[in-house]
């Protein structure tokens, strides 16, 4: 008799726990898609951020080779 | 009579050293004073707008105003000073493969003295022949939109950074 009791809260038990698990996972799953979606976007803003540099430092280099150039100029006048 | 011109002079000192002049730089509207011995011209070289100094012994102060590329798409005024350092890195493996001697970054930061528009500053240093060459190098966040302007004095006149960051403090966006 007490073994059937037994038996039957933990039956009872278990379902009402996959249960919950069943609504907590899509919870469970969608923050981990959010944590993957973040470090994706890390990777994506740092490469933004080296094609950025690598950018500016051309235009940068732009300019001084111009400087350079009026320098050239006025040493010749 | 002679005091009464001279008063008058005075009064009007200021238009008579520098001229203002208002361009536009890819659809950003900008306004500039130029001193009077200073002169500009648009598109030289390549570069929309390049304001020069007075030449001195085969030296020319230089400011070249460009836009700064996909760069407003890019980033935002919250994350540039974490960029510039990042342009700084990079400026410096640039310059060393381009045979500059010694090149060096005095400091990146945000000039506190714009009021309607950001201005963030990178400043260089670096040796070419028996120079030293100084380079501050401007990102103007001006109508959603950054400029990007380069200046750079030699050691022997260095005179001219003060005049060059008068002229830069005094930029105004339209």
């Amino acid at each position: 008799m007490f073994i059937r009791i037994f038996l039957m809260l933990f039956f009872i038990s278990n379902t009402v726990i996959a249960e919950e698990c069943d609504k907590q996972l899509p919870v469970i799953l969608d923050l981990k898609s959010i944590k993957d979606k973040i470090s994706v976007a890390d990777v994506i803003f740092d490469n933004k951020m080296l094609d950025m540099a690598e950018l500016l430092s051309k235009n940068n280099a732009k300019m001084r080779d111009r400087a350079n150039k009026i320098n050239s100029l006025s040493n010749l006048r | 009579m002679v005091r009464i011109i001279f008063l008058l002079e005075l009064l009007f000192c200021s238009n008579l050293f520098a001229l203002t002049q208002s361009f536009i730089i890819r659809e950003t509207s900008v306004q500039f004073k130029i001193p009077e011995d200073w002169n500009f011209k648009e598109h030289l070289l390549d570069v929309p707008l390049t304001i020069l100094g007075p030449s001195k012994d085969g030296f020319t102060p230089y400011i070249g105003i460009i836009d700064s590329g996909e760069l407003d798409k890019m980033i935002y005024p919250s994350n540039i000073e974490e960029a510039l350092k990042a342009v700084g890195k990079k400026e410096i493996e640039n310059l060393v493969k381009a045979n500059y001697s010694d090149p060096q970054i005095i400091v990146v930061e945000k000039n506190e003295k714009k009021e309607n528009s950001l201005l963030y500053q990178l400043k260089l240093e670096y040796g070419m022949n028996q120079y030293k060459y100084y380079e501050t190098i401007f990102y103007l966040y001006c109508n959603k939109s950054y400029l990007n302007i380069y200046t750079r004095v030699r050691s022997d006149h260095k005179e001219y950074e003060d005049t060059i960051f008068d002229i830069v403090d005094n930029i105004k966006c339209l």
